[in-house]
């Protein structure tokens, strides 16, 4: 096998995954620069693509020295798991445990170096609760867990604009808090190396402001005047190109007519409202601080529409998309 | 019905030149009343080359249709005519424009008030304590329990607080504000939606993922809609901020969203675009609308200002007054 080999988990098999691997699969043109292949259950994808229509071969393999440089879905069973032993839509333990194991296997692979990346379709909380993993809430955790990295952080991306947050799942009287010098600088090291990482040589980074117009001098908050700048400065002093503070209901504007390479949210909603206005069905989201490359849709299990063929695999494709061009150093 | 007033603006600003463009090229509603100096429009025209007519107002007497229709209060002369630079005289002539225009909307003379932008900065060379400009109209009219709305074609915006740094933003997250910011917008829509419907941006990450991240969305957000659903009035929430714009805009799912933060409101109106939109200042007992730009000192008289603005804020004036 010459390509990169990247491996898509299926996710919640209760959920959409299936549905959108089949759908994302059907398309050659995820085959030209890596070959990926499905960490799940043949009988949940043969089910999905009956259920879409699309004919292509499913073939199961031991291991991944059995893969074969082939379009189709390939798929690696890591559990013996009956695809008709749970209800389509509905949180249960063993959809949850399911969703784990794809996972954990994946991330094993991509620590041993036998593949060069992992795109992940949905898993959900509560069947990850309700099997038992206690301390995962999400693919997040579990990385973290695994991996025994640092720092890691998320950044979420669609056509034209990439965003990095310098925190996500914090109350925003938290987040506020955690505006400072340090955690900003780290952050930005974090973001600038991922993206040389990926494919950008010089990366150019836009820090979004706190307040409201950036805090006016000092009349609507000092954190830009205390912790933002004097961090953008020593980031620029390091050598990263970084600018900023600017008014958060510019920047991202700004950012998306090409000006920056990314922006640096400082609280989860401010990053996840310019991307879900600027592009709500392609957007994806990437692990940064991690070694290797990890993309995932940027949507839930949708268990309400599980199963009924309708749900929207743009956003798989494009996370496929934008894992190939990271494992090949073509970001753009 | 009573004439619109347009309030001027800074004479060093776009706010005069795009008044006389619009009505150059006859695009300016006839039924309003310019509030500002008539020296200064005509040094203007000349400026900008155009032929216009005023027609100066004077108290009691009635506007002519096709003329533009002016209360001067002569604070100016043509020298004052400084294009792009700061200007103490005509910053604080532009207050005064807005003073006696807030004024005789309370006196209903007018049917309410559509602003041109003042300057902050070269305002408080004659007035330190000057804050904003709808500051300063609420003050006029003794009110402060006001709220400022941005609205396009699609939907209308209002905001818990708007020039307070985030971290106040979040203790102004109460009860009674949140409810009365509610009942405003509510208020607002009705004269010309029947019955609009309404939905609340949380708070937090995930409209605070039932207490995970934060505990505003389930102690105060939810309880505030709550009681005023329970008067019929159709709102919902708090939903996550990233996705409630796009149910209102791309899938019509709602008529206004009222945001807990500036940006939380104005960062996606600025990506769905600058065009339509009108600032409203909702809870005055007049009229207000506002044109979405500043004074543009580095563009000003330069034929170059977009001034359609000024059409979508009158238009939006009018159909509040029931035109």
């Amino acid at each position: 096998m010459t390509k990169p080999l990247l491996a898509v988990t299926m996710g919640d098999p209760a959920g959409i995954g299936a549905e959108i691997v089949v759908k994302t699969f059907a398309n050659p043109e995820v085959f030209e620069l890596t070959q990926p292949f499905v960490i799940g259950s043949s009988e949940c994808l043969e089910r999905a693509a009956k259920q879409t229509g699309i004919h292509m071969s499913i073939n199961r393999v031991g291991s991944i020295g059995d893969l074969k440089s082939e379009h189709g879905i390939q798929v690696l069973e890591p559990i013996n798991f009956d695809g008709f032993s749970f209800q389509i839509g509905e949180v249960s333990p063993v959809c949850g445990h399911a969703a784990v194991q794809f996972f954990e296997t994946a991330v094993k692979l991509c620590q041993s170096e036998a593949i060069q990346g992992v795109v992940t379709c949905p898993i959900n909380k509560e069947a990850v609760h309700a099997a038992g993993y206690h301390g995962d809430i999400g693919h997040q955790e579990i990385l973290a867990r695994m991996t025994q990295s640092k720092l890691t952080a998320t950044m979420l991306m669609t056509e034209g604009l990439k965003v990095a947050h310098l925190s996500t799942h914090k109350s925003l009287a938290e987040a506020v808090e955690y505006v400072r010098k340090p955690i900003l600088i780290e952050k930005l090291k974090l973001t600038v190396d991922s993206l040389k990482c990926w494919g950008i040589a010089n990366p150019r980074i836009a820090v979004a402001a706190l307040n409201p117009h950036g805090g006016e001098g000092g009349m609507l908050g000092r954190e830009e005047i205390e912790e933002i700048a004097p961090a953008v400065k020593i980031a620029c002093e390091m050598g990263m190109d970084v600018v900023g503070p600017y008014p958060a209901d510019s920047v991202f504007y700004r950012a998306t007519s090409g000006e920056f390479d990314a922006v640096l949210a400082l609280y989860h909603d401010q990053g996840h409202i310019a991307i879900k206005m600027h592009n709500f069905s392609e957007s994806i989201t990437a692990t940064m601080g991690i070694p290797f490359v990890r993309t995932s849709v940027d949507h839930g299990t949708a268990f309400d529409i599980a199963g009924k063929n309708i749900a929207d695999a743009n956003g798989l494709k494009k996370a496929l998309e934008v894992a190939i061009a990271m494992i090949n150093g073509l970001l753009k | 019905m009573m004439p619109m007033a347009i309030t001027m603006g800074d004479a060093s600003g776009v706010g005069p030149e795009i008044i006389l463009r619009r009505y150059a090229a006859g695009d300016l509603d006839e039924n309003v009343l310019i509030y500002g100096d008539a020296e200064v429009l005509r040094a203007g025209s000349e400026l900008l080359d155009l032929s216009i007519e005023l027609n100066i107002v004077e108290k009691g007497s009635e506007i002519i249709l096709d003329r533009l229709n002016i209360i001067d209060l002569a604070r100016l002369d043509k020298k004052q005519l400084t294009p792009g630079l700061m200007n103490k005289l005509s910053a604080s002539a532009a207050r005064d424009y807005v003073e006696k225009a807030t004024l005789d909307s309370i006196d209903g003379i007018v049917s309410g008030v559509v602003t041109m932008p003042m300057n902050k900065e070269a305002t408080q060379m004659s007035d330190p304590s000057f804050i904003g400009h709808t500051e300063y109209i609420a003050e006029l009219c003794g009110t402060d329990n006001f709220s400022m709305m941005l609205t396009t074609k699609d939907v209308a915006v209002a905001h818990i607080s708007t020039h307070v740094s985030l971290a106040n933003a979040i203790r102004l997250v109460t009860r009674e504000r949140v409810t009365s910011v509610i009942e405003l917008t509510h208020e607002t829509l009705a004269r010309f939606i029947p019955s609009p419907r309404i939905a609340v941006c949380g708070l937090n990450p995930h409209a605070g993922e039932n207490g995970l991240f934060g505990d505003e969305d389930s102690k105060i957000i939810s309880l505030a809609i709550e009681s005023i659903k329970s008067t019929g009035v159709e709102v919902s929430g708090p939903f996550p901020a990233d996705t409630v714009f796009y149910q209102a805009i791309h899938n019509d799912r709602y008529d206004a969203i009222v945001c807990m933060y500036h940006d939380q409101g104005h960062g996606p109106m600025k990506l769905i675009g600058f065009e339509s939109a009108v600032n409203v200042t909702i809870g005055l007992p007049i009229i207000r609308t506002s044109v979405d730009h500043g004074t543009a000192f580095d563009i000003a008289w330069q034929g170059k200002a977009f001034t359609s603005s000024l059409g979508h804020a009158l238009d939006y004036a009018w159909k509040l007054a029931g035109r």
